[in-house]
């Protein structure tokens, strides 16, 4: 996914005196501004609770429950989607011996990582009303296109690893405790079966649909970070495309790159990385793109995959309608053997 | 282990626009390493198998075109519920949401090498990787460039370039050893760790020990050491 960020600051570093520093990474000693994926999953995360997933909410534990009183919530992914989806790692105290119980997170999305070297610009402000001595600060903004490469692992949607006899460090677990709410789970309608070669509760697939087109959705409604009131800026990728693998490669790495001279779209890359993986993917590969973002790029793709525009394998459309449309195909089941691994 | 005679295997080319590999000797505080532990590889070559653990012997290389430093901010959940998270955010606090720095590397370029027919099972596997590809933490992804079959040959002398060799493997001057977790155990209870050598510019020509060569290799060939779980 890319995301264009004009004249903005989404994500500051470390402050220096009096001066509020954006992040960058250097590349061969030039400087390419950067938003932390931790940063965008945040705002993902925040996107998905304003629309109705309900947050890990607190619960009170207290006298009646003979225990000292302290609100509480659980890393508790049967119950809600952010834990499910974002995956957490509860510490166990090392007093008690209590394990540690972590998910990872099925959906990984890279640093979005700006495709050209920029120069940030710094701003000087001066804070002068109603002082008599003017208070002096600064801060750096950029103008730049910021990609990264993401991954949703689906079949792992609603699908909780449990512990074998040797089974701590798997990707996800559930512990004693938590295997208690695998009861709960169960009166969602959760069965037990096996997954990638370990015992495993898996969420009903209507839940878990609902889940994966919640996360989308919210990626259709992206905004959030930081210096919204001095850069506010749109924050819904201008470019994203996607394409459903039946294993965990991700193609797409050299298609949104960039050079000295800024943003490249290569749809002679695509089109050979398809080749190449023939077999391995479900058309169509869907490619979301803002009208009136670099409409020259746009032409250049369109006219490398023409053929493929012309018979449907690839589809281009705004970023919007192509996200939300996937969200609600996968809400009306027709995508439901995505959810599971496709068959060797 | 000696290979008197030319010995196959699989090249595979990898590439992640961003990954950080912390250095666990260092508690506490957050120093990257600058190449993948084996223990690293080793992972992502098992996320490809779906198998718990791969304990074959396979060479490496890697190198980096940048780096930076990010400001992350932790929110850790207590077991004991002290500290609630509310929608995944944690009050600041002892024990509480925190803020650290964290080093990264940009443009990690890593080549593994697996010999012979556990190589071949492996390198298959990644037509169709069971688990998701990535070099690290779940938002340091990682995609395969190129996969192919080439020939090993047992040398003297190589291109010593960014492999990652044992500490014996050869007398590059500038060459640091990097103390790196080799693998670590299926249970997480156990590492096992290793000195490795490893030239932070690629090395040029140069007398090798115990190595092979893929002569293939960018036209000029590479040394690469199997290394051992």
């Amino acid at each position: 996914m890319l995301i264009s960020v004009e004249a903005g600051a989404p994500n500051n570093g470390k402050g220096e005196d009096t001066t509020a520093r954006v992040k960058y990474a250097t590349v061969r000693g030039r400087r390419h501004p950067y938003v932390s994926a931790q940063a965008v999953r945040r705002w993902i995360r925040d996107g998905m609770a304003g629309r109705g997933a309900p947050a890990s909410p607190v619960t009170r534990v207290g006298k009646a429950q003979n225990r000292a009183q302290k609100a509480n919530t659980d890393a508790d992914p049967i119950t809600y989607a952010d834990d499910d989806l974002f995956g957490y790692m509860r510490a166990g105290a090392k007093k008690d011996d209590a394990a540690t119980t972590l998910r990872d997170s099925p959906f990984m999305l890279g640093t979005l990582m700006s495709v050209a070297p920029v120069h940030p610009t710094e701003d000087f402000g001066v804070m002068s009303r109603g002082v008599g001595e003017p208070v002096l600060h600064g801060h750096e903004f950029y103008t730049a296109d910021l990609a990264a490469p993401f991954l949703f692992d689906l079949p792992r949607v609603g699908t909780f690893t449990l512990p074998n006899a040797d089974g701590v460090g798997r990707p996800n677990y559930l512990t004693q405790e938590q295997a208690l709410q695998v009861a709960q789970a169960a009166a969602l309608g959760a069965g037990t079966e096996v997954f990638r070669g370990q015992g495993a509760v898996r969420l009903p697939v209507k839940e878990r649909r609902h889940r994966a087109a919640l996360l989308l959705e919210a990626v259709a409604h992206l905004h959030g970070g930081a210096k919204q009131a001095l850069h506010y800026g749109d924050r819904v990728p201008s470019l994203i495309v996607m394409v459903p693998f039946k294993g965990g490669v991700n193609p797409l790495a050299h298609v949104i790159t960039g050079d000295e001279g800024g943003l490249l779209v290569r749809g002679d890359v695509l089109r050979k990385e398809l080749a190449a993986w023939n077999g391995e993917w479900i058309p169509p590969v869907r490619v979301g793109w803002r009208p009136g973002f670099r409409d020259d790029l746009r032409a250049d793709f369109e006219k490398e995959c023409a053929q493929e525009i012309a018979d449907g394998t690839i589809v281009v459309d705004h970023p919007r309608t192509v996200l939300l449309g996937l969200a609600s195909e996968m809400r009306g089941g027709a995508l439901d053997a995505w959810f599971d691994d496709a068959a060797q | 282990m000696s290979y008197a005679e030319p010995l196959p295997a699989w090249r595979l080319t990898f590439y992640a626009p961003v990954a950080s590999f912390r250095d666990p000797f260092f508690p506490g505080l957050a120093r990257g390493l600058p190449v993948p532990p084996p223990s690293t590889v080793r992972g992502l070559l098992a996320a490809a198998t779906g198998a718990p653990y791969e304990s074959l012997a396979f060479g490496m290389a890697a190198w980096s075109e940048g780096e930076g430093v990010d400001a992350e901010t932790y929110h850790p959940i207590d077991a004991g519920g002290a500290n609630p998270a509310v929608s995944g955010r944690v009050r600041p606090g002892k024990g509480g949401m925190t803020l650290r720095t964290r080093p990264f590397l940009t443009g990690v370029h890593l080549t593994v090498w697996l010999p012979e027919e556990a190589g071949d099972r492996v390198a298959r596997a990644f037509r169709r990787p069971q688990w998701g590809l990535r070099l690290g933490r779940s938002q340091d992804l990682v995609h395969l460039e190129e996969r192919l079959e080439v020939v090993l040959r047992p040398v003297t002398e190589a291109v010593v370039g960014s492999a990652l060799a044992p500490a014996t493997g050869h007398d590059v001057p500038y060459a640091v050893t990097h103390r790196m977790a080799a693998s670590v155990s299926a249970d997480r209870m156990t590492t096992r760790w290793t000195d490795y050598l490893w030239c932070d510019r690629p090395a040029g020509r140069h007398p090798v020990r115990g190595a092979l060569e893929d002569g293939s290799y960018q036209g000029k060939g590479q040394a690469l050491w199997l290394l051992e779980p």
